[in-house]
């Protein structure tokens, strides 16, 4: 029996804001299309793209209850339908609510009869947007931080991703089937050598780029730990970085693989 | 006929939006995500080795081997080549939703706003821009949607084989594409039943074209797990559903 952890828990969260958001859309959809009657529409069409918008809806759980793991990437696949069904939407709102024809007509109308259940409708997308955003942040905050724009802003190189590899795959002389930056921080949880880290930098130059590693402790610390590496260690410090993670201070030091 | 150019030169400029949006997000943020890393490595691999040695894993072959013959034959590196298919497959998703919403509708200013919408959308501009499978993905399923609509609209055959070739394909790139060849049975269950034609006709139009989409679907990506039944490493299957991909946790060990 396997469990959720309170990673997959907040991203369920943050899905079923999304959720909230498709929710939203299709109802303003069908509030256009079949209550107003506003547009016409192709019957059988629309029955294969609800049906297929709902499968692809549904897909995601299916694999959190098949892997217990979520990635909202999963939703994805829906949006080119989405679009579909949110151009009436968006059409239906903006000639509900005059957005073309006279700036003040929405101000002035938007307390009247069914142009009020419109503005509830819209303040809430709007807040389960804000909401989905801020809750993302979060989760990336807290749960899949890593110090990406800090590296950036010393390396001034946009394309600088925090890269994790396997020990066993780095043993084999090849690029490892799954480099994992986000669940797992293998520099803290493995014992992780610097042979190890040295073999992951020769493992990725074929990527033709500058590779920048860091460590989760200060520099001396490193070293200290490692004696005798001052022969082959090809990693120039940049810089070392404190900051606060989880209210608690914590320094990173941050090298460059000198090929 | 003027309402048609000016409605061909409206698409032609959200075309051209979306082309230009995915060419500057490109050019400003070159981003090689962890995924992206594995591909390209892959693509390597192919083109030198083989794809023998090159395919790991539920990873499906599409996009790997599109990358590998733009190093092969064009001598252009794997992310070159994942950043301009990219963009230009990525650029044509409003084309596919236009299409799509003009069959629903029939009425060009939603179908209009719908390409419009599809060529700022955020995530699809940055599943464009990435070298991840999503970026073949995304636009085959949907020009598949588009001659899934184009089909019941026109009750053609043929657009329900090119709907079940670019349905093969997106399932060759992620296989999450399967999942559109049960909708299809649905449909043709609600079809049956509901269609004004006489029994007759609706039952053949519909058994001609789920036969048309089972021979091109199964037998493509069929063709293609045989012709690679020999990599090494590869556990991809185009039907089988019980084999999803590990997630993250469980494949790295």
């Amino acid at each position: 029996m396997s469990t959720v952890s309170i990673n997959n828990w907040l991203e369920l969260i943050n899905v079923s804001i999304f959720s909230g958001i498709f929710w939203l859309t299709l109802l303003l959809f069908v509030i256009s299309v079949f209550y107003l009657r506003k547009f016409r529409y192709n019957k059988s069409i629309l029955f294969f793209l609800l049906i297929s918008v709902f499968i692809f809806y549904l897909e995601p759980f299916y694999i959190m209850y098949k892997t217990v793991s979520y990635n909202d990437r999963y939703f994805y696949s829906m949006i080119p339908l989405m679009v579909v069904i949110g151009a009436p939407a968006v059409l239906f709102l903006a000639e509900k609510l005059q957005f073309f024809s006279n700036k003040y007509s929405m101000l002035t109308k938007w307390t009247k009869g069914k142009y009020s259940l419109i503005i509830v409708l819209v303040a809430i997308l709007a807040i389960c947007l804000g909401f989905s955003l801020s809750q993302r942040s979060e989760i990336e905050k807290n749960f899949i931080f890593e110090p990406i724009e800090i590296i950036n802003s010393i390396t001034k190189e946009t394309r600088t991703r925090p890269i994790y590899i396997y020990e066993e795959d780095c043993d084999q002389g090849r690029v490892p089937y799954y480099i994992d930056a986000i669940q797992s921080n293998v520099v803290e949880k493995a014992d992780v050598s610097p042979d190890h880290i040295l073999k992951m930098c020769k493992a990725l130059s074929f990527l033709d780029r500058n590779i920048f590693i860091y460590i989760r402790m200060p520099d001396s610390e490193f070293r200290s730990k490692y004696v005798g590496l001052e022969k082959d260690f090809k990693l120039k410090l940049l810089k070392e970085v404190i900051y606060k993670r989880h209210g608690r201070r914590s320094v990173f030091s941050l090298y460059q693989y000198e090929q | 006929m003027i309402e048609k150019k000016k409605i061909i030169n409206y698409l032609l400029l959200i075309i051209l939006l979306s082309f230009t949006v995915r060419t500057v997000k490109v050019l400003t943020n070159p981003i090689v995500c962890r995924d992206s890393i594995l591909y390209i490595k892959m693509a390597d691999t192919w083109a030198e080795l083989g794809a023998k040695e090159a395919l790991v894993g539920y990873i499906p072959p599409a996009y790997v081997f599109i990358l590998a013959m733009g190093q092969k034959y064009l001598d252009l590196r794997p992310e070159t080549v994942g950043n301009i298919v990219g963009v230009i497959l990525g650029s044509l998703i409003p084309l596919a939703v236009f299409w799509i919403a003009f069959s629903l509708f029939d009425c060009y200013k939603l179908a209009l706003i719908a390409a419009l919408l599809a060529a700022i959308q955020p995530y699809l501009i940055r599943t464009s821009t990435l070298i991840l499978r999503d970026a073949v993905y995304v636009p085959m399923l949907s020009c598949a949607f588009a001659f899934a609509a184009s089909a019941i609209k026109s009750k053609s055959i043929l657009n329900w084989c090119l709907f079940a070739v670019f349905i093969a394909i997106a399932a060759m790139s992620r296989y999450e594409g399967l999942f559109v060849v049960p909708i299809f049975f649905i449909w043709a269950l609600y079809e049956l039943f509901t269609s004004k034609q006489s029994l007759l006709k609706r039952f053949r139009y519909l058994a001609l074209s789920s036969c048309m989409v089972i021979f091109i679907y199964f037998g493509l990506t069929y063709m293609v797990k045989i012709s690679l039944s020999e990599a090494t490493y590869s556990l991809w299957s185009s039907t089988d559903i019980s084999s999803l991909e590990p997630p993250v946790v469980m494949r790295a060990k």
